[in-house]
């Protein structure tokens, strides 16, 4: 039986970076991974480029500079899980047979301030109902009245995820916050505060992936998840402008999750480490729950438990999450790869998680997509 | 599937809901304002712009009543409803 291997794995530092393209971040990741996995590029055989604002061709221009070798190129956009939905896209290409190893680059350079969602009809952005981060709001503010949830338990989720940052020389931001300045800074999308939204911004990473017996030491993608929401989830990434009241059904992470904990052979709590979607601290908090680490309802007292922090049961957002680091979109999910694959190679210095064996990115966005990814060694 | 248009109540309830206090691409009117989910009793929620005298005095539960407005003037102008919070409490 063959496996899914991630041979090496590359990162641009998330942030601003004014003068260097997205595609001079790409070509830099995608040679830093190449070192990593020990290959050339020369030996790729295909490559999947992941962004939204690159513009056409991207995979494209990258490789024309790395010497244009002829492989398969396509671009994937798909919102805030683009570039693990290209890890899925690269994963099923080498199941295929065709190919024995495929390049994932996510690049991207984002305007500063609230995204211009294009995602939504003309008139309601005239209007003001395009506003994504609003509809985090919206999902928290419900999470709040069913479930009790506090504005204090959100504010911890951005002080531990920046506690973690501290020593991520790949982080926009590395500076302590604590739960008392989160809940000073000023209100953007009540009940969110300026410093529990992460920031659009501009980074790159990539990862190469090998179709091959697994060694002793190799990093292994056990299992994944690729799905969208339903119309019957009525809060959420989909961003919908309308939905039935009535069961909700399971939601698209609970569904994508449940798909690659069976595919790896694992539960919840067999999970050593996990990477997931905090564009908010209240995105964190249910994302907790519906990957099963604790209790729906029960996210913001697993937060204020500490199990999530460094140190914890279950070590949430290891890298600083994008609260951190950023949501360079096409970018991120790949960022979440790589903090992972190298947690499970004992790499990760202050912020290592002891005796790391399996773990787990998770990347959700507008359209509702949602993918889960399971690693382990 | 048959698709028909249906009638919807003019009333609803919110059933969650931000208040937007940065400027938003592409929107001209007001800033802060308030919009979220109304949910109304033939069985859908919908996404509708709030009115309140007082945004921060909306709340989860309250009855809204729809209204028809038009943003914006001559080729800029759109139309669209909202839902105004129904101060006299039942």
């Amino acid at each position: 039986m063959t496996d899914i291997v991630v041979g090496g794995v590359g990162m641009h530092p998330f942030g601003r970076f004014e003068g260097k393209s997205a595609i001079d971040m790409g070509c830099d990741v995608v040679r830093e991974a190449l070192a990593d996995a020990g290959v050339g590029w020369r030996d790729v055989d295909a490559l999947y480029c992941a962004h939204m604002y690159a513009g056409t061709g991207a995979g494209h221009k990258i490789a024309a500079r790395l010497g244009a070798t002829g492989i398969p190129i396509v671009n994937v956009e798909n919102a805030c899980s683009s570039g693990t939905a290209a890890v899925v896209m690269a994963r099923d290409a080498l199941r295929s047979g065709e190919y024995r190893t495929v390049l994932v680059v996510g690049i991207e350079k984002m305007p500063r301030g609230f995204m211009d969602m294009d995602y939504f009809d003309d008139w309601r952005k005239r209007v003001g109902h395009a506003v994504n981060p609003a509809q985090f709001a919206f999902a928290i503010r419900r999470h709040m009245h069913e479930y009790g949830t506090t504005e204090r338990q959100l504010a911890l989720v951005a002080e531990k995820n920046h506690a973690h940052s501290v020593d991520n020389e790949r982080a926009m931001y590395r500076k302590p916050i604590s739960a008392a300045e989160v809940l000073a800074s000023r209100p953007v999308v009540d009940p969110l505060r300026l410093l529990m939204l992460c920031t659009p911004n501009e980074g790159a990473a990539a990862a190469v992936l090998h179709l091959r017996k697994a060694k002793a030491g190799d990093i292994r993608l056990a299992g994944h998840g690729l799905k969208t929401a339903t119309r019957a989830q009525p809060l959420g990434e989909h961003m919908p402008t309308d939905s039935p009241i009535g069961d909700p059904g399971d939601s698209v992470t609970r569904r994508a999750a449940a798909q690659a904990f069976e595919l790896a052979g694992i539960g919840p709590t067999d999970l050593d480490v996990v990477e997931l979607q905090d564009t908010d601290s209240g995105t964190e908090i249910i994302a907790t729950e519906e990957i099963g680490l604790c209790e729906l309802g029960a996210g913001g007292p697993l937060v204020e438990s500490g199990a999530t922090r460094l140190g914890g049961r279950i070590p949430v957002n290891p890298s600083g999450g994008l609260l951190s680091k950023g949501e360079p979109v096409g970018a991120s999910g790949l960022g979440q790869v790589f903090e992972v694959v190298n947690q499970l190679r004992g790499r990760c210095g202050s912020r290592q998680v002891p005796d790391v064996r399996w773990g787990m990115t998770h990347t959700l966005g507008a359209g509702g997509n949602c993918c889960v990814l399971v690693l382990a060694c | 599937m048959d698709v028909a248009s249906t009638s919807l109540s003019t009333s609803g309830i919110v059933y969650t809901f931000t208040i937007v206090r940065n400027r938003v691409p592409g929107y001209s009117g007001e800033v802060p304002y308030a919009f979220g989910f109304v949910e109304l009793a033939e069985g859908i929620r919908v996404i509708s712009t709030l009115i309140a005298d007082d945004l921060d005095a909306i709340a989860i539960g309250d009855t809204v009543d729809l209204e028809l407005f038009v943003l914006g003037t001559g080729d800029a102008a759109v139309a669209s409803y909202r839902h105004r919070r129904r101060d006299a409490r039942p």
